[in-house]
Order: C-alpha cells, then structure tokens, then sequence
C-alpha cells in the first residue's frame, strides 16, 4: 500500500515537530508559554515522587482513546511519554495534546473527560477505598475539554483554570481557556458552580448556561447557550471520536545489498493538510 | 503468501467437487473428542462430526447432560454448524465435580444415532469438572468474604456491551484496604486464558488491549491470586462487533440505558441430496434492547423446511425483564422447573415470573403446548385369510382386517401444560418450594381410527381394497377391524415439594424435592363413571365416582391409568367394590448433602423413585430405583490435583413386586492434574468398576455346558412343574478412561493436542453372548499461527468395539483436517473441513436351536456361521466464508459435500452437495 506524495510530506512534518517537541520543549511550547507546574493546585493526597523506588501509586485515570499527537507528563518520572492507549494518569500528571491531537481519558469512577487539540491540562485526585469514590481535579491551563461525570461523584469534581474554578453538581459541562487568560463553562446537562478566584464570587450555571470568567478572575458573566450552539459544541467532540481510525503505509527500501526491506507506520489523517 | 493458501485450498476443494463420483450411506457415526476435564470458566464447547450427514438430513440433535448424581438429564438443543454440532456446556463447579452426557440425532428418516452408541443413558460419556478457584467459603465472592472485600469498578468495556474491535480496552480498577488482605497479584483472563502477562497489572488497576480478538461473545473474568489459590474477583461479558450507537463507539452516552441492538439473517440454500433437488429459505431476527427499567429481546427463526408432519421448525420467543423482579416470556422457550417435575423442554406457549421482597417470594406459571398435534396418515385396510381348520370337508377360514400407518404417517396429539411454582427464601439459608404441571394430550386434536365406523367417516380410500362384501361385513361387525401401533393420548399430573438449606457459610448444604404422579396411558374415554365400571365388572359408588370426576381437573383417572389409585374388595353381592388408595410407586425423592471442608467436597445423595413415578415432561428420569452415592473430590497440591473417589449402589423392584431384584454397585476414581502453567500438560485418568446381578443364577434342567448359558429361557422346575424364572443378571464391568491435552509453541506456532484412550469391558456371566470390549483412541491437534491470520486443526480417531460376545464387530477409522483463515484485515473468514471415515462392520445373526420341538424350554441359541461384512468409505468437504461487507453487513457463504462409497456393495451413486448463502446485517 502507498500513499500519496501530500500525505507522505504531512506525515512526514507531524514526525519531525513531535521529535522535536518532544526532545527540546515539553508543555512550555504550548500557547502561554507556562512552565509546567505539576503540584499546582494539588491540595490532595500526595505520594512522594522520587525517580527510583517509587512505591505503587493508584492512577486515577487512563487514556481510552487518542490521537496523535497526545502527550503525558508523568510527575513522578519527571518526563514525557506519548500517550498509548490505556496509558495510566496518576496524581499530578500533565496531558497535552498537539494541533491535531485528541485523547478521552476516563477516570476511575467511570467519569470521562474529552480534550480537545491543544490543550494542556494537569490532573490531581485521589481515591478513597472505603466509599469507592473519586476526588478529582483538573487544572485547564489551555484548550476546551468536555466531561460527563457519573452521578455518584459529582461533589468531588472540579474544573478550574488560572481565573475561575467550576464545581461540578450536575453530569455533562465542558470549560475552556483562551489565548487570554479568560476561562468559560458551560452546561449540558445538570448544573456547575462557577468561583472566581479573585473576586470570590461565585455563580451557578444550569443546562445550555455559560459562565465567563474574565481573564483578571474579578467577573463572571453568565448567559444562556443557544440550541445550535451547544449542539455544535457536543458534535464537535463527537466528530474527534470518529475520526479516530488509523490508517497503515508501508515503506519498502532497497538496501546496498539489494535486500528488501518493509517498514510500516500509522497514521490519522487531518483535517488541515 | 496468505492468498496463495486460500487459493490452493479453494482449488482442492474443487477438484475433489469434480472427481468424486458417488454417494449416500443411511447409517451415520458419530465421532466425538471428549476434553480432557471442564473447566467452568471456560465456557466449554462440546463437538460433534457426523461424516456424511447434511443438514437437510437432521430432524433434530439433543445433548443430553446431567451432573453428578442427578436422577434425570437436562436436554439442550446443538447447533449445526460448519459441518459440525457444537454446543456450549455450562456448568456450574459448585454442584458437582464430574458430568455426564450424551449426544442424540435424530434424521429425517427416523433414525436416531447416538454418542456413545451402546447404552449412551446408562453409559454416558464421563467428564471431571475441575474449578481451581478455592471453594473455601472464606475465600468465595460472598459477602464478608475475602474477595467481596475487593470492591471494584469495571471501567471498559461495559458488561454486555458491544464495542468495535479498534475502540476495545479492557479496564478494571480496584478498591480494598491494604490491611485487610494479604499479599497477591490480580490475574485477567479472557475466554478462558490467562492473558495476565500482556496485560499492564498493578494492585489497583489493571488493563489490557487484545492485538486480536474475534468478533463475537467474549467472557472477562478477574482473578486475585495468593499462595497458589484464586478467589474471583469479577466476572462480564461482551460482544465484539458494530457497536450499539450509530455514530461512535464511545461518547456521552455510554452507560446509557435505552439501547436496542441485534441480527436479522436471511439464507438461501439449494442442495441435492440422494437425486433429489430442493430449494430452502431461511430467516433469522435476534433482537435485544432496554428502555429504562424494561428489558427486552426476541427471536425468530422461519423456514421454508416447516411441515405440518413434523413438530415446529419455525420457531419464535418474545421475552420482556421489568427490573429484577418481573418476567414475561412467550413462544418457543425451553422452561426449568424441579429436575422431578418440568426440566428442559421445549414448550410453545406463555411463561410469567416473579421475584418479590429480594426474591424471598417467587413465583412462575407456565401455560402452553409441548407438542403439537399430526394427523394420522393411514394405508388401505388389507384383509387376509388363513384356513384354521376343517369342519367335515369344509376348511374353517379365519379373516382378518387390518390398517397400519404409512411410511412416517403415525401421527401425534397435541399435548398441552399448564403449571406453576411457588417458592419463598432465596436459598441463604432456606428456600422451600411447591410445583404442580398438568399435561395432557387433547382427544380432539387427531381423529384416530379405532374401528370401521371411524373408516367411514374418513374421506381417505381406505376402502379401496376391498371388496363389497367385506365393506359389508366390517360394517356390521366394526370390531374386526384390527388397527396396529395407534397412540393413545396420555394424560400426567405431577407435583413436587422441594427444601434447601444452606448453612454454615454455605459449607453446608442440602437440597431435597419429593413427589407424586400420576400418568393415564389412555383418557379417551374420560374418568371412569359408574355405567363403565359396571361394564368391566366393578362396583364404583357414587362418592368415588363424585371425587374422580372433581380430580379430572388435574387427572382423568380411569381403568388405564399405570397405576391404579383403587384396591378391589370383594362386596357382599359378589362384585369386585373399588375403595380408593394410594400407591406407593407413582411417589418419588431425592435427598442430597453436600460438605465443603478442608479442601474436600463431600456428597451424600440417596433417591428412591417408584416404578410408576413419570412425568411427561421430563422423560429422562429413572424409575424403578433406589440407592445411595457418596463421593469426595479432594484438591491437592494447590488446586493443581483433583482426586475423586466415589462408590454407589442402586437396587430396582423398590416395592418388591417382582421376582428378582438387580443391584448395582459402582466404585469410581479419577485423578485430574490441572497445573497452573500453560507449558505442562493437563492429565485425566480413571476407572469405574460396576458390578450388577440379582443373585439369580441361569438354570434349565433341560441343557447343560455352553448350551446352558445361551438358552433362551431361564427355568426351573418345581414339583412336577417346569416354570420360567426370572432372567438372571451377573455382569461385571470395566471402564478405564486416560486423557491427556498438552500446549506447546513450536515456530511461532501455539497448539493445543489432546489425546483420549478408552476401554470398556463386560464380561457376562449369565449369558454366552453377552459380552461386550470397546476400544477408542482419538486424538485431536489445533493450532494457532503467531504470525499468520489462520487457525488449522487436526483429528484422528480408532474405535474398535465388539458385542455379543464377539458376534458382532465394528472399526470406525477416521481423520478430518480443517482450518480458518482470517484475510482482508478480518473482514474476510475462511475455514474448511475435510474428513475420511472407514466403517468396516461384522456381524453374525443368532438363531434359535428347538432341540427337541415339543419342548420350548429346551431352545438355545446358536451362531448362524454367516457372517455379514459391510465396509463404507465416507468422505465429507465443508467449506464456510464469511465476508463484512460494510461495518454492519456480512455475506457467509457455505458448501457442504459428501460422498460414501460402499466398498462391499461395490456400488456407485450420485454425490451430495449443499449450497448456501447467507446474509447477516447487525443493527
């Protein structure tokens, strides 16, 4: 099977950024140029993190689909892996996902988390054995996610951003954070209450509400969300779900010797090429 | 290299299509590898191959299976597939460490094969169960018990959900406090294989991602290990295909619960089978959903083969679950109600249940028919005369009149149930339980002939073959009219009671059912009345006659009854007065114990059924019996050991009304190796020694020596009198059993051999020629390629068995070879069977020696020095394809052909081939 001299010039370029992404600039490359700080809003139950010895640490979610290019930052390694599917996210974790990249990560509690293309985010949570129930937050420090957390937990389950923090009371809310600073929820299904970190003020969004939180964290403006335009925002994650068949190209070299040899490699298409 | 291979087998297939010239054998073997042991968890699949049998041929196919100690068999229907019959055993380990069964086909034709051959009821194919999950109640996934304090949480997929094969993760997490258990590993298996070591594991959370996996039902099971023993943590299933919503396999509505999913097939066959050309329709719905708190599924399956002489073959069921505790089901269902009462049968009809208060409170009503009705077909009265005598010069000239039924014309009644079963407890620690059915066949259903007057109201010719005066002669004497083999409609009432105790953290268990029942051999002409018993000489008063015609509502009690409720007392005038009793022979009971304790599981089982204790809608039972067994199967060794040893002793004649009674004593041991890892081989072996007489010895004053033990009758002289005696019985048999099934990889290719060896032997002492020696090998290799999309297999198989204290003998030789390929990234399956059998048969016919003519005690059997030798040569091709075409639409493609060339009858005759196409669509 061959493809396309276009496509193998795409793929080609997506190898090369992700090599060097990977070598040189980690999650500081994204947007806000942020360093990563991986304890960030982590008032949750810790584990020490040391790079040898590490004593087993329950992961509180896993990466049940993806596509390229998804990366994680393992907090307690302290580096970066590409993510694979069932990759485990623990305590303290950075995902990031590239241009093109999408990953839907689900949580112990079954509650599930989709992230749009670039977007960062820090994961912080625990698990507590006796009620079974997850403690879960998620520190968006770029991009748009979009979550659906089971009924059972949703007093333990916040969103928050550098300006806004959204308690999750109801089951499907999305929140995002722009090139800005400002930060925006919004409700499918249920409700959230918003908290803006520097004017403590605090309001409750209900279904198709949106809640902006300006980007000093001072104002919160809410609003409601027309039909067409929620249904947009749901489809547009739905669409990444389908679009997550890889596809297979084959390479076939002759060597000095006249050996042949085949090398085979996947790959997503994208919309932009 | 993966298309070449298709190609050259496409191609053999062919060639042998072209050159194979003849056909078509009546008599069919069945050839069966039994496995090694059964492990629940691997949800078993049992095959068997009929070389030369197609699918036109094949009325219906039963496994017939019970376990240890269970007076009757559970039937279930097997499949027809890819050449094969293949169905799916579920066992539960807790009941019993062994299980017996037997195969059963019926043909069109009205034969029936079974597997094994001889006996296959009193001598079913033997099976160790084997669960290396502890059965340490502490250890059980019961509350308060060890596994029940691992809480977990499946996270992928959802239970009895269906994903696309790129969208499956299997995910587990778990939640328990470190102090509470000890030290162990989580183990993931998937069907039945521990894929543990590619799965990423920890002690919280576990997930695995198959590189392959086929499209179909899959079982998950979560094991926790420590120390050698494995206590089940979790256990779904799910299905591997297009996934439940249209859109993607994951989205916000996952775990949602409004869904409806199924199959609807459509199929085309055309086949020639013994010359004759016919064209067959079939189509399948299987359909399930949920809308909130109601369940729901139904099935259909319709075919051009329906036929109004045979039980349905179109068959349908609708079933509607409302939470836990409500069911409803309608159609073609097979319905379980007490092993004494209704077990397993197919009933076309209604079933409701209810489950209150936590099941405490359930309660089930059946309604429906188990057969329906056929019409008689019947031949033309035939009338013959034979001179009896003289009366002077003039002959004495008896006539007789007599009808039959055609070739397949007897018919059936349509017999109706009705019944129901109320229990309360739900087991832990009591469950008591009442059932009652009712069955019965309706009079009106088939218009039998009894007589000439039923004749002419038929609008059959049966008359056509006789002359006028013989018409003449019926209608004024309807009586002469002798017709063979009518069934007469059956009336049955049964009811049971049944106890359960569990105690002792389930370490203690007993379970016991008794009951009573009453069959009617012929209701056609109702209860019995006052006017009929005088007819027949009795004195029935007119309270007995009032409480018959009250009891006709659950049984028409009558003179034909199997047994009768009545004790004849003389009266005052002479007459035979009828005073209601009750027999003790239409009771039956059973009692089990059950002891889990140290590793061992120690069973006491007694039962006593009386000879006239028979329910219609469970045949399987065993009457006449009474008896203990008592078996233990121990573990050794960490649950890779099973040892079981197990003795019983059954006696007949229970209420001692015949002349002889039979006991028979069973001693029983096997020793099972079942090591955890996957490189050593697992090894079964046993013996059973059964002994059976009833301590009467052969005699006849009138032969001696080797003509003794084949005399035809068993006498004795009395007095001056010579009188028949009880047919002595004094066999002793030897059964030995030896598997063993071995994984090994060899060149990146993983196989599973299995080889059997079993040998029976019964020496009979009573009778010359009743011995019987059985000798089967059979040997089976799968294999499954690493690199290559393609599973291939291999069998064997040597029985060798004489009868009749060697009048009789048979070889089956077979060898089959077969495989599948997966091409075209799965979308496109190929597989192909192709099988050889040699039957060679030997027999030599007994014939009765009269020695001297006016003495009839005297008549021997002898060898009739011919012996008759048929040899057939079988060879069966199958080949099946499966294409996807889009995501929810397939096309199967199947080929069937047979050949048998009779190399003693040295005859050639037309081929049989079977085409079909299949179209399946998935929603």
């Amino acid at each position: 099977m061959f493809i396309s001299i276009k496509r193998l010039i795409s793929l080609g370029v997506v190898i090369l950024l992700t090599s060097v992404s990977m070598l040189t600039m980690g999650p500081k490359a994204v947007q806000q140029g942020e360093a990563v700080e991986p304890d960030e809003g982590n008032d949750k139950q810790k584990v020490a993190k040391t790079s040898d010895n590490l004593p087993e640490e329950r992961p509180i979610a896993f990466v049940r689909r993806f596509k390229p290019q998804v990366n994680i930052f393992n907090a307690a390694a302290g580096k970066f892996a590409e993510a694979e599917k069932a990759e485990k996210l623990y305590d303290g974790d950075t995902l990031m996902t590239g241009k093109d990249g999408y990953a839907a990560v689900q949580f112990m509690d079954k509650s599930l988390t989709k992230v749009k293309p670039s977007s960062l985010l820090l994961i912080n949570g625990s698990v507590d054995n006796s009620t079974q129930s997850n403690s879960t937050r998620i520190l968006l420090k770029a991009g748009e996610v979009m979550m659906d957390v089971e009924d059972r937990n949703r007093g333990d389950f916040e969103v928050a951003t550098q300006t806004s923090v959204a308690t999750v009371k109801g089951t499907k809310f999305g929140s995002s954070v722009d090139s800005k600073g400002s930060s925006t929820h919004f409700v499918l299904e249920g409700s959230v209450e918003v908290f803006a970190r520097e004017s403590n003020q605090r309001e409750t969004i209900t279904d198709g509400q949106f809640a902006r939180v300006s980007q000093d964290g001072q104002d919160i403006e809410t609003g409601q969300l027309e039909d067409d335009e929620l249904d947009q925002r749901q489809k547009e994650f739905d669409d990444f779900d389908k679009k997550l068949e890889s596809k297979k190209v084959k390479f076939r070299f002759r060597g000095e010797d006249g050996e042949i040899r085949e090398i085979e490699l996947e790959y997503y298409e994208n919309d932009q090429q | 290299m993966r298309y070449g291979t298709a190609t050259i087998s496409i191609s053999v297939i062919l060639l042998l299509i072209i050159c194979f010239p003849s056909w078509s054998a009546a008599q069919y073997q069945v050839q069966h590898t039994a496995p090694t042991v059964i492990n629940p968890e691997d949800n078993s699949t049992l095959r068997f191959s009929v070389p030369g049998i197609s699918r036109s041929d094949i009325q219906q196919a039963y496994l017939y299976y019970r376990t240890e100690g269970d007076v009757s068999y559970n039937q279930q229907q097997v499949d027809y597939r890819q050449g094969t019959f293949q169905t799916k055993l579920d066992i539960n380990s807790d009941e019993s460490s062994s299980v017996e069964y037997y195969f059963s086909l019926t043909t069109r034709d009205g034969n029936r094969t079974t597997y094994p051959e001889q006996n296959p009821s009193d001598q079913p194919v033997r099976v160790e169960v084997v669960d290396r999950e502890s059965k340490d109640p502490d250890l059980k996934n019961k509350e308060g018990t060890l596994a029940a304090k691992i809480g977990y949480n499946i996270l992928s997929p959802d239970p009895d959900k269906r994903v696309s094969r790129e969208d499956l993760v299997i995910a587990a997490t778990f939640f328990y406090e470190d102090t509470t258990i000890q030290k162990g590993s989580f183990q993931l298996h998937l069907d039945g294989q521990n894929v543990t070591s590619e799965a990423q594991t920890s002690s919280y959370f576990l997930s695995y991602v198959p590189e392959r996996i086929t499209r179909g039902s899959h079982r998950v099971k979560i094991v926790y290990e420590r120390n050698g023993s494995r206590y089940k943590v979790a256990e779904w299933s799910f299905e591997i295909g297009t996934p439940d919503t249209e859109t993607e396999a994951l989205s916000f509505q996952q775990g949602q619960e409004n869904f409806t999913s199924g199959e609807v097939q459509f199929s085309a066959r055309d086949q020639q089978v013994a010359q004759s050309q016919d064209d067959i329709l079939r189509g399948r719905l299987r359909m399930r959903g949920r809308q909130g708190d109601l369940r729901y599924s139904v099935t259909g399956n319709l075919t051009t083969q329906e036929s109004s002489r045979l039980q349905p073959q179109n068959r349908f069921s609708a079933e509607l679950r409302y939470q836990d505790w409500a069911e409803l089901r309608a159609g073609d269902f097979y319905e379980q109600m007490s092993r004494m009462t209704l077990s397993g049968r197919r009933v076309r009809g209604v079933n409701a249940e209810l489950h209150l208060n936590g099941d405490n409170i359930n309660g089930m009503f059946v309604y429906g028919r188990m057969r329906r009705s056929v019409p008689n077909l019947y031949q033309a009265i035939q009338s013959s005369y034979d001179t009896v005598g003289t009366t002077g010069n003039q002959p004495i000239i008896d006539s007789t009149y007599s009808m039959s039924f055609q070739n397949q014309g007897r018919g059936a009644y349509q017999r109706k149930i009705v019944g129901g079963r109320i229990s309360f407890g739900d087991r832990t620690p009591i469950r008591w339980g009442l059932n009652a059915i009712k069955v019965q066949d309706d009079t009106n259903s088939v218009d039998p002939v009894n007589d000439f007057l039923d004749v002419t109201s038929r609008p059959d010719r049966l008359t056509s073959q006789l002359t006028n005066e013989e018409i003449q002669y019926l209608q004024q004497n309807p009586g002469a009219l002798s017709v063979t083999g009518t069934e007469n409609p059956k009336g049955n009432f049964v009811t049971s009671t049944d106890l359960s105790l569990n105690l002792d953290q389930n370490r203690i268990r007993f379970d016991t059912e008794v009951g009573v029942s009453m069959l009617n051999n012929d209701i056609n002409g109702g209860y019995l009345t006052q006017e009929r018993a005088d007819d027949l000489g009795l004195d029935l008063d007119h309270s007995t006659e009032d409480i018959l015609s009250q009891l006709s509502w659950f049984i028409i009690v009558n003179e034909n009854m199997s047994t009768l409720p009545f004790r004849y007392d003389q009266s005052g005038s002479g007459d035979s007065e009828l005073q209601p009793f009750v027999p003790m022979g239409i009771f039956g009971g059973r009692s089990e114990a059950r002891f889990y304790y140290f590793d061992h599981r120690l069973r006491v089982q007694y039962r006593w059924m009386g000879p006239d204790y028979r329910s219609l809608a469970n045949s399987t039972i065993r009457r006449d019996l009474s008896g203990f067994n008592i078996s233990d199967r121990f573990n050794l060794l960490q649950n890779q050991i099973f040892v079981t040893l197990g003795y019983e002793r059954l006696q007949n004649n229970v209420l001692g009304t015949e002349d002889a009674t039979t006991t028979t004593s069973t001693y029983r041991t096997n020793l099972s190796w079942y090591p955890v890892r996957s490189d050593l081989p697992r090894i079964s072996a046993g013996i059973r020694l059964r002994d059976r007489g009833n301590g009467v010895e052969r005699t006849n004053p009138f032969l001696s020596g080797d003509q003794l033990f084949a005399s035809v009758r068993n006498v004795r002289t009395t007095g001056s009198d010579t009188v028949v005696a009880p047919r002595p019985v004094n066999a002793f048999t030897t059964q030995l059993n030896f598997s063993i099934t071995q994984q090994f990889e060899v060149a990146d290719i993983l196989n599973d051999a299995t080889f059997n060896v079993s040998y029976l032997k019964t020496d009979d002492q009573a009778f010359r020629y009743g011995g019987v020696e059985s000798m089967s090998y059979s040997f089976q290799l799968q294999n499954r390629y690493t690199n290559l999309p393609l599973n291939t297999r291999i069998g064997f198989h040597l029985n060798q068995s004489e009868s009749r204290g060697g009048l009789a003998s048979f070889d089956i030789y077979g060898v089959s070879l077969g495989g599948t390929a997966f091409l075209l990234d799965d979308k496109l399956e190929l597989s192909g069977r192709l099988a050889y059998t040699r039957n060679t048969q030997k027999s030599e016919s007994l014939e009765v020696n009269q020695n001297k003519v006016t003495n009839v005690f005297d008549n021997y059997y002898t060898r009739s020095g011919t012996m008759q030798t048929e040899e057939n040569n079988t060879y069966a091709v199958n080949f099946n394809a499966r294409y996807q075409l889009a995501t929810r639409h397939s096309l199967v493609a199947l080929a069937d052909f047979t050949n048998v060339v009779s190399r003693s009858a040295n005859r050639s005759l037309p081929n049989d081939r079977i085409l079909e196409l299949r179209y399946i669509f998935e929603f």
